[in-house]
């Protein structure tokens, strides 16, 4: 027996606390993680051509839309291609967003019964988008294959935007899994913005195409900065980086992401009275 | 030495709002009543709307639990006995006070919390473990014995939603049961599986207090498991401790409580008047000497004393009971007629009807009055006009009690011993 264990519980949990039980419980989140991937694969037959085939139908839409239809201006690169890059952060943003804000409430016995840091199960929602994302990363590397487009020395940012994406959508995750247990019809909400969010993000199109004088404000949303992070990386495009977008969209993320674990911190203490 | 549980002035309160029904609100509501809110703040009117009022779960508790002991903590429904456990295994946080727990803490709630049905066994195993607060390792190092002990070998690569609800059950108290903390709360799982299982469970709630000298803490309303796991037991009413002590005289306590303690009936009953030209109206309880009395022991004799207001339609009626135990069954009847050849004239109003000796249990009991010509409907029924209790069913005074819940009525007897030949 540990004689130098001791646990005080107070009315006032410290942040202290929230960080060593987090290390505690490092092996939950990878247990955790992999059962929403095995449950993922187990459940649907078409497990991985599920993983597959809606990005690409989402891209062939697009593409026949905003690139056939619409003409928008891809500066050189494929417009499949163009929507593709993108598609990958948004599939990867929108995924997370809506798994994690939902997983407190599904799994309410957990929440209600059993003591461990809970900001384990929104998180190990990554996982899973993990998965997808590297499911239509490889679909990617074989589209540039098809349109004879080689990766270049930026591939190396790839690891700190898809790290930026990954705690943006965790941040936000956060938010929406606190504040779905107090008030539930964020899960009727969440669908509506990510559906929307779709359309204002420039998935489906070059963000160039908005107005200089809107760019500042437009780029308030990190999403914009992340996306055309990841298509500078990956789609050969000679369009420059707009530095602004990139800035805006780390520094948002950081202030989502610790306002989300500040306030999911504060709440978690009657998650298990009220759910 | 050190208590390993050391509670001091614990409480824990819930803010009930009267006016919403449930405990999530819409968005929608909270913004209304913001907006409500500013608008009276800005009229400075007096708030009239929702009501709300402080709950206190727990309050006041104070709390040494020794290392190694085996404590069981009982009450009614909403005594606050889960509210305290959850508080211990930090799953919700006190509103005020503070406890310590010297060692590490398991509890075991519900069993199979994060089982999941498209999962194998194997799977749920680990990942059940890993939810408890077991180290990969620790599960690895115990994964034989509980498999063993759930007796799935085979079936330990099929997902669980396949599994019968036995071995389901099994399962999951299983991955619990080998959970390796000093500390182990438990909340009622025991009440899982056949009698075989639950036996085994038992067995192995002491075993892991007897090898391994564990602290249990264990909430039940099973009297009698209580009894057979805990050496001292917390008697907990409306959040506050009322009695902590060795088991077998506090649970004994406890029932005598419960069966005698809030609601002590009076032995006078009087009725509410009713709009019928005869009904009967006031009922007593007596004992043999003439005091108003609702108490008896096995053997005992009780009289009924009835009333009646008006006149009676039809001469040649009669008055009668029912008695029912608190569990409802009907376990007897009496009637002036014709199990007595005793007819009522049309102007009689006081009935007394003596009876015993009372062949019944320790518990509670009811008399339902009516008045009829025999056969005929009643002109009024009184539904549980009166109840009394038998505080002691101990005839022979061997110090063995019986109780109601198990039987209710008890039969005088004698037993011996012959020498063999004798009786052929």
């Amino acid at each position: 027996m540990k004689k130098s264990f001791q646990i005080t519980i107070e009315p006032e949990r410290g942040a202290a606390h929230f960080f060593r039980e987090l290390y505690d419980y490092r092996e939950l989140l990878v247990f955790l993680s992999i059962k929403d991937v095995l449950v993922r694969y187990k459940q649907t037959v078409f497990g991985v051509a599920w993983a597959v085939m809606r990005p690409v139908l989402t891209m062939a839409i697009f593409t026949f839309i905003f690139g056939k239809l619409a003409k928008m201006p891809s500066h050189g690169t494929p417009y499949p291609v163009l929507v593709f890059t993108a598609m990958l952060p948004w599939q990867f943003f929108s995924n997370t967003v809506a798994e994690s804000s939902n997983s407190l409430i599904l799994n309410e016995n957990m929440v209600s019964k059993v003591f461990f840091p809970k900001i384990i199960i929104p998180t190990s929602a990554v996982m899973v988008s993990l998965l997808d994302f590297f499911i239509s990363f490889a679909l990617l590397v074989g589209m540039l294959f098809y349109y004879n487009i080689w990766f270049n020395v930026r591939i190396v940012f790839l690891p700190l935007f898809l790290l930026l994406l990954t705690m943006l959508s965790l941040g936000i995750g956060y938010w929406l899994s606190a504040l779905n247990v107090k008030y539930r019809d964020f899960r009727y909400v969440i669908p509506f913005v990510l559906q929307i969010g779709l359309y204002v993000t420039p998935v489906g199109f070059s963000s160039t195409v908005v107005p200089d004088k809107w760019k500042l404000v437009y780029s308030l949303n990190p999403m914009v900065g992340i996306i055309e992070g990841f298509r500078w990386v990956l789609s050969g495009s000679s369009a420059e980086l707009y530095a602004m977008e990139i800035y805006l969209a780390i520094s948002i993320t950081l202030l989502i992401l610790f306002t989300g674990v500040w306030f999911f911190n504060k709440n978690e203490s009657t998650f298990a009275d009220i759910i | 030495m050190a208590p390993i549980i050391l509670v001091e002035n614990l409480g824990k309160s819930y803010i009930i709002s009267h006016k919403l029904v449930g405990t999530y609100k819409t968005l929608r509501e909270s913004v209304y009543a913001l907006v409500k809110g500013v608008l009276k703040k800005l009229l400075r009117r007096n708030s009239s709307g929702a009501t709300q009022e402080e709950l206190w779960a727990l309050k006041d508790i104070n709390l040494e639990i020794a290392e190694g002991e085996r404590i069981g903590l009982i009450g009614r429904n909403g005594a606050g006995k889960s509210t305290l456990l959850k508080i211990l295994s930090r799953i919700t946080s006190p509103t005020e006070g503070r406890a310590v727990l010297r060692g590490r803490v398991g509890s075991l709630l519900e069993v199979g919390t994060g089982f999941h049905q498209e999962l194998t066994g194997r799977e749920n195993i680990y990942l059940n473990g890993a939810v408890l607060g077991m180290k990969k390792r620790e599960i690895k190092a115990s994964f034989d014995r509980i498999v063993d002990f759930a007796g799935v070998e085979k079936f330990l690569d099929t997902p669980v939603k396949r599994y019968s609800s036995g071995m389901y059950v099994r399962l999951a108290f299983a991955v619990s049961a080998h959970l390796d903390t000093d500390i182990l709360l438990v909340d009622e799982v025991l009440a899982v599986g056949d009698i075989s299982f639950r036996k085994k469970c038992m067995e192995r709630i002491r075993e892991i207090n007897t090898e391994t000298g564990r602290t249990i803490v264990y909430v039940s309303h099973d009297i009698p498991t209580v009894r057979q796991i805990c050496q001292r037991v917390i008697i907990l009413s409306e959040g506050r401790i009322v009695n902590d002590g060795e088991a077998n005289e506090t649970t004994l306590l406890y029932e005598q409580n419960a069966l005698y303690g809030s609601d002590v009936s009076s032995a006078e009953v009087v009725r509410k008047p009713i709009n019928s030209p005869f009904y009967l109206s006031k009922v007593q309880i007596r004992d043999l000497h003439g005091n108003i009395c609702n108490r008896f022991e096995t053997g005992q004799t009780l009289e009924l004393h009835i009333w009646a207001e008006g006149e009676a339609p039809y001469e040649n009626f009669t008055v009668g009971f029912d008695l029912h135990s608190e569990y409802g069954d009907r376990i007897t009847f009496g009637t002036a007629n014709p199990i007595n050849d005793c007819f009522f004239k049309k102007t009689d109003r006081y009935f007394v009807c003596t009876l015993g000796p009372l062949p019944l249990t320790t518990g509670k009991y009811f008399f339902t009055l009516h008045t009829k010509i025999w056969q005929m409907h009643p002109w009024d029924v009184w539904q549980q006009a009166v109840s009394f209790y038998i505080t002691d069913c101990d005839p022979y005074k061997t110090g063995f009690n019986i109780y109601a819940s198990n039987v209710t009525m008890f039969i005088n007897q004698r037993w011996q011993s012959l020498p063999p030949g004798q009786g052929e």
